[in-house]
């Protein structure tokens, strides 16, 4: 009932990168405890949730806000050490994983890990989804700020005299002793006290990332071929941030693919509110918008941890229950290596790898890496 | 401005009924008086509230009303009602801040920053002096900043007793006043300016800690950074911040300039108190910064001035270092912070505010015994709290307005190489056009001449135009060569030809957009004839000119350039649409060839306007003036205006300004659809017959109209007659 509604979405919205893994077809049955009769089942996954994302997300502005899909406001305030440090789960992650990569952030919350990816690590493109508007919003806002705050670019002071001859620079020579771009170089009070700094065109921050040459094996042509560089964008231009229930709606960017998603803390909530179903849709979805070799880290929240989230509404907490006890609606648990095995068996990863845990008690999770195969689409 | 206008409003209620019980002898006086004529000044006082005791009148007023008019009727009574209200909520809301202006103003005075910068009003001599600390009303009333604002004592008292004040207090008499805490008057008469200049830092990452879930005030953080910086803290200013729709506010320039916007603040008042003073050599260039009260809010940053001694500001700025090292401070103090956050998941419990104030909830309901400035010190180090001296953070506005001016320029450089394409484009099209007669004018007297240029036209243009391929090779032009020529499906009219290929050249460029898609070109008799149409390309958008210019002035100078250009044309500029102070004027020519010429010369040789009738070759302008921080002279840019903006400028003027300029261009026009018949205009679209065909309707009937500045001969029947013959020929 679900399959073939859910393969037309994807041939109407984007290409598929990969032919759909073969997907035990025991998650597409109807729950048989579930009181509900047919024709409301075939709303049930894939209609009803996206639905009640837009309400969500037209809601969001509302005086009280309840942050039934883990959108916090303020969650960075919370989360993070100091706001001027890096993030730490970013810091397990070794960085030439992002060199020129294409990265997706799913709920990326108020966009501050997305806006570090994007400012800090070389990312070729970094795209921040999330289902609150208004977090987007302000993850915007947040992105406008960090650009205008980071130390000038040494590469717009030389286009400028590169392409400006008969107009007058006015350059103001700034004596650039550190290599590494300061983010916080100018105090927060300018952008916001004489508006924030317009971003340069595009092709000035461009930067052309070589590639190695590839060895082809074919009949016809053999030997070594050439790929064209990678093209990547400097901070302001290579981040977007996009208001989308992700698991079921797709993006623009999901069309070209990524190089790696990142899941932070967002498992739970899609756990909560889509059952196991739900979080499988959201695993596949993963695993066909990467790129062959693509890595998926995953931040999961601990089991234990649901109880607690579920006391936003009542349908959060009937949910829990089905998830809790024993029944065909028993929930994966992290903790005991479900998700692993769902994923490396059922959905098609190759391997994972274990990156730590990071924080302290309440935020102390595990981070972990799925690889997809490498190799081509077909 | 309005600083909190309904608590104060109702405060200032209190009071004044306060006033009528207790002793004060000019306020009954005020409200006795008031009651004699609440009923006639009530509907004057509401378009002109008086400045000084008009909001308690008419309070008083509207009390003493509801007692005494009995021979009203009741609806009346309420609708009086209605208006008394709304009158003195208006009111009181203006005296409110009216009030609330004069207490700051007078705390200024009397804080140490002011008793210190402002020595030459002698007001620290006086309380030096008073053996109490108190000092008269009057003599607070002489200072230069408050007589701007208040006139009498009564005033003073007023905006005195409207708000407590944590730094002065009344006598019990009403006309003494003295400071809270007496002030260190040693210290603040050996003050310079230069040592408060020292004693100004920046502050940003301020943390949310004193009253959780609501932003700080300038009277909560002082308290608050006093204790964490461990530095008695004498003034914070909040500034406002960067309103889009008025950006102008927010330029980089001379701070003096910013004082004159607002010539009732209080910095205003000081400005021109200081401008008596003799020392004017001394006079700070921070004085922009001290904003009006209630000016912004709080967004994690501030200004503050502190007192102390210099060392005590050097380890402020060490202590909350600005730059700071990779990570050997976060170390040491990771230890303090360990054990509180984080044992409910995520802080859940705090989700429904925002994040800041949740966190600081917490933290105050936990560590509430505790130490108050431990607590202070660990939440500023997590929200990454740090200080900037003051002069280093103008040395980085500086530098971030060059940045930003750099980010700028390079956009203006890639729209200038855009331009610079389509003045290409222009050229070739000027080029051509040239080589039909010069007074195209007479087309529209002469039906037969047109006729046969039109044809001479379509002959030669084939042959010239592979004459330019083959010179000069341009891509543009090989592009419309490559095109089918129009003139080979229909040359009955030569400026048909061009007509078609103007939209293709439009479409070519990014800057100037290209026509709606109900703006119709017309050639010929119908630019000359079409009601509502304008003559294309004929107004130059002319920018960086010199800030004093006048409009005489600037005429004689174009008129004199134009004549250098183009010899015999000194009369071409029609009009100049220019207001003073500003940089930027409109230039109308009476033919489009004269605009083009002049943007040609003003983008191909770059020139500077640095006197009033002077333009200098911008080479040969000083480059310590040119690239100056505060004035910056920039070369004058143009740009012919087109599409939308083009359409704009001339719907504002009258149609017969538009006629004049459609006679004198006799080019090509142009007319935005308006009436039901135009925009089917616009649909006909390159269909030239059908085109044709709703012009006739439109044009046909205004004829007489059109004529009219001539004699009434028989010109008019005859051209109707002339046009019928056309469009017969067409259908």
């Amino acid at each position: 009932m679900e399959r073939p509604q859910k393969k037309q979405r994807f041939d109407f919205d984007s290409p598929t990168l990969e032919p759909s893994p073969p997907k035990p077809k025991t998650y597409y049955q109807p729950r048989e405890t579930a009181p509900s009769s047919s024709n409301a089942r075939s709303t049930s996954l894939s209609t009803s949730a996206p639905l009640e994302s837009r309400r969500d997300a037209s809601s969001g502005r509302s005086t009280s806000h309840v942050p039934d899909r883990g959108n916090y406001r303020g969650y960075y305030t919370k989360r993070k050490e100091s706001q001027m440090d890096p993030d730490v789960r970013l810091a397990k992650i070794p960085k030439d994983w992002f060199k020129g990569a294409r990265v997706l952030d799913v709920g990326c919350n108020s966009g501050v890990v997305t806006v570090e990816i994007a400012q800090t690590l070389e990312a070729a493109r970094v795209t921040g989804v999330d289902i609150d508007g208004t977090l987007i919003g302000q993850a915007r806002r947040y992105a406008d700020l960090a650009w205008s705050r980071q130390t000038p670019s040494q590469a717009i002071k030389e286009a400028l005299d590169e392409s400006i001859k008969d107009i007058p620079p006015h350059i103001i020579k700034v004596p650039s002793k550190k290599k590494k771009p300061d983010l916080f170089h100018f105090p927060m009070a300018m952008p916001q006290m004489f508006g924030s700094l317009p971003a340069p065109p595009r092709d000035v921050l461009t930067t052309y990332l070589e590639n190695e040459e590839v060895e082809t094996v074919g009949t016809i042509q053999r030997g070594k071929r050439r790929v064209m560089p990678t093209e990547i964008l400097a901070f302001p231009d290579n981040l977007r941030f996009h208001v989308a229930n992700w698991p079921q709606e797709s993006i623009h960017t999901d069309r070209k693919g990524y190089n790696m998603i990142l899941a932070f803390s967002v498992s739970k909530w899609i756990h909560l509110h889509g059952l196991n179903a739900g979080l499988f849709q959201f695993f596949s979805k993963c695993f066909s918008s990467l790129l062959p070799g693509g890595r998926l880290i995953l931040e999961a929240q601990p089991f234990s941890s649901y109880g607690k989230s579920a006391r936003f509404s009542g349908e959060l907490k009937a949910n829990w229950d089905k998830l809790r006890e024993d029944g065909p609606d028993k929930g994966w648990k992290n903790e005991d290596g479900d998700f692993e095995r769902v994923l490396l068996e059922e959905i098609g990863f190759e391997r994972k790898e274990s990156l730590g845990s990071t924080g302290k008690k309440g935020f102390q999770r595990p981070i972990d890496v799925y690889y997809k195969r490498q190799g081509s689409y077909l | 401005m309005n600083f909190k206008p309904r608590a104060v409003a109702n405060k200032q209620n209190q009071q004044s009924k306060n006033n009528t019980a207790s002793t004060s002898p000019s306020s009954s006086i005020s409200l006795a008086s008031s009651l004699t004529d609440t009923q006639t000044t009530t509907a004057t006082t509401n378009a002109h509230p008086q400045p000084t005791a008009s909001t308690s009148k008419l309070q008083l007023g509207a009390e003493s009303d509801s007692e005494s008019n009995k021979q009203l009727s009741d609806a009346q009574k309420v609708k009086k009602e209605k208006q008394l209200a709304a009158a003195t909520a208006k009111a009181e809301a203006q005296e409110a801040s009216r009030l609330q202006e004069i207490l700051s103003t007078v705390e200024t005075s009397l804080s140490d920053y002011g008793l210190s910068m402002f020595k030459s009003s002698g007001l620290l001599e006086k309380l030096k002096q008073s053996h109490d600390g108190y000092i008269h009303l009057q003599q607070i009333l002489n200072l230069p900043p408050v007589a701007a604002l208040a006139k009498t004592q009564f005033d003073l008292q007023k905006a005195l007793r409207s708000h407590p004040s944590s730094l002065v207090e009344l006598s019990e008499s009403g006309f003494q006043l003295r400071r809270t805490t007496p002030p260190d008057y040693d210290l603040l008469a050996s003050l310079t300016p230069e040592d408060w200049d020292a004693r100004y830092l920046y502050l940003e990452n301020i943390p949310q800690v004193e009253v959780p879930g609501k932003p700080h005030t300038s009277s909560t953080l002082v308290p608050f950074l006093s204790t964490l910086l461990n530095t008695p803290v004498t003034r914070v200013i909040l500034p406002p911040l960067f309103d889009p729709l008025n950006p102008s506010l927010h330029e980089d320039r001379d701070e003096a300039e910013a004082d004159s916007q607002d010539p009732t603040g209080q910095s205003f008042a000081f400005a021109q108190s200081q401008l008596k003073d003799k020392d004017k050599g001394k006079r700070k260039p921070y004085r922009g910064l001290k904003l009006p009260t209630g000016g912004g809010s709080f967004k994690g940053f501030a200004f503050v001035v502190v007192l102390g001694d210099r060392r005590a500001v050097d380890r402020i700025l060490d202590k909350w270092v600005w730059e700071r090292e990779e990570e050997d401070e976060m170390e040491e103090e990771e230890s303090v912070e360990d054990d509180d956050e984080g044992d409910d998941d995520e802080g859940e419990g705090s989700g429904d505010d925002d994040g800041e104030g949740g966190q600081g909830v917490k933290k105050v309901g936990k560590k509430s015994k505790k130490e108050d400035k431990f607590d202070h010190v660990k939440a500023a180090r997590r929200s990454g709290f740090r200080a900037l001296a003051y002069s280093k953070f103008l040395d980085l506005k500086r530098e971030y307005f060059s940045y930003r001016r750099q980010i700028e320029s390079i956009h203006e450089s890639r729209a200038q190489q855009t331009k610079n394409y389509s003045i290409n484009k222009r050229d070739n099209y000027h080029s051509r056009r040239s080589v039909s007669p010069p007074a195209q004018a007479s087309q529209s007297q002469n039906g037969t001449a047109s006729k046969r240029w039109s044809q001479a036209d379509g002959q030669e243009e084939e042959p010239l135009r592979a004459k330019i391929v083959e010179k000069w090779g341009h891509e543009g032009f090989q592009r419309q060569s490559a095109r089918p020529t129009p003139s080979a499906r229909h040359n009955n009219n030569s400026n048909n030809t061009n007509n078609n290929k103007r939209p293709y050249q439009h479409t070519r460029l990014q800057e100037s957009k290209p026509p709606s898609p109900h703006a119709v070109e017309l050639t010929g008799d119908d630019a000359v004839n079409f009601p509502g149409a304008f003559p294309t390309g004929c107004v130059l958008w002319i920018r960086n000119l010199w800030l004093k210019s006048t409009r005489s002035s600037l005429r004689n100078m174009f008129e004199g350039l134009l004549e250098e250009l183009e010899e015999g044309y000194r009369k071409g500029v029609e009009f100049i649409d220019y207001e003073k102070g500003l940089d930027t004027c409109h230039l109308r020519f009476s033919s489009s060839h004269l605009a083009s010429r002049l943007n040609d010369h003003l983008n191909s040789t770059p020139l500077a306007h640095t006197a009033p009738a002077i333009l200098t070759p911008f080479a040969e302008v000083d480059p310590s003036l040119a690239n100056s921080a505060s004035d910056p002279i920039h070369p004058l840019t143009s740009q012919v205006l087109a599409g939308s903006r083009e359409r704009l400028y001339w719907e504002n003027l009258p149609e017969a300004t538009r006629r004049e300029a459609r006679k004198f261009a006799a080019g090509p026009a142009t007319v935005a659809e308006v009436g039901k018949k135009r925009r089917k205009l616009g649909h006909a679209g390159d269909n030239p017959e059908l085109k044709k065909k709703l012009i006739e309707e439109v044009v046909v009937k205004p004829t007489a109209v059109v004529a009219e500045g001539e004699p009434p001969s028989s010109d008019g029947p005859e051209q109707t007659e002339r046009k019928r013959k056309r469009a017969s020929k067409f259908s």
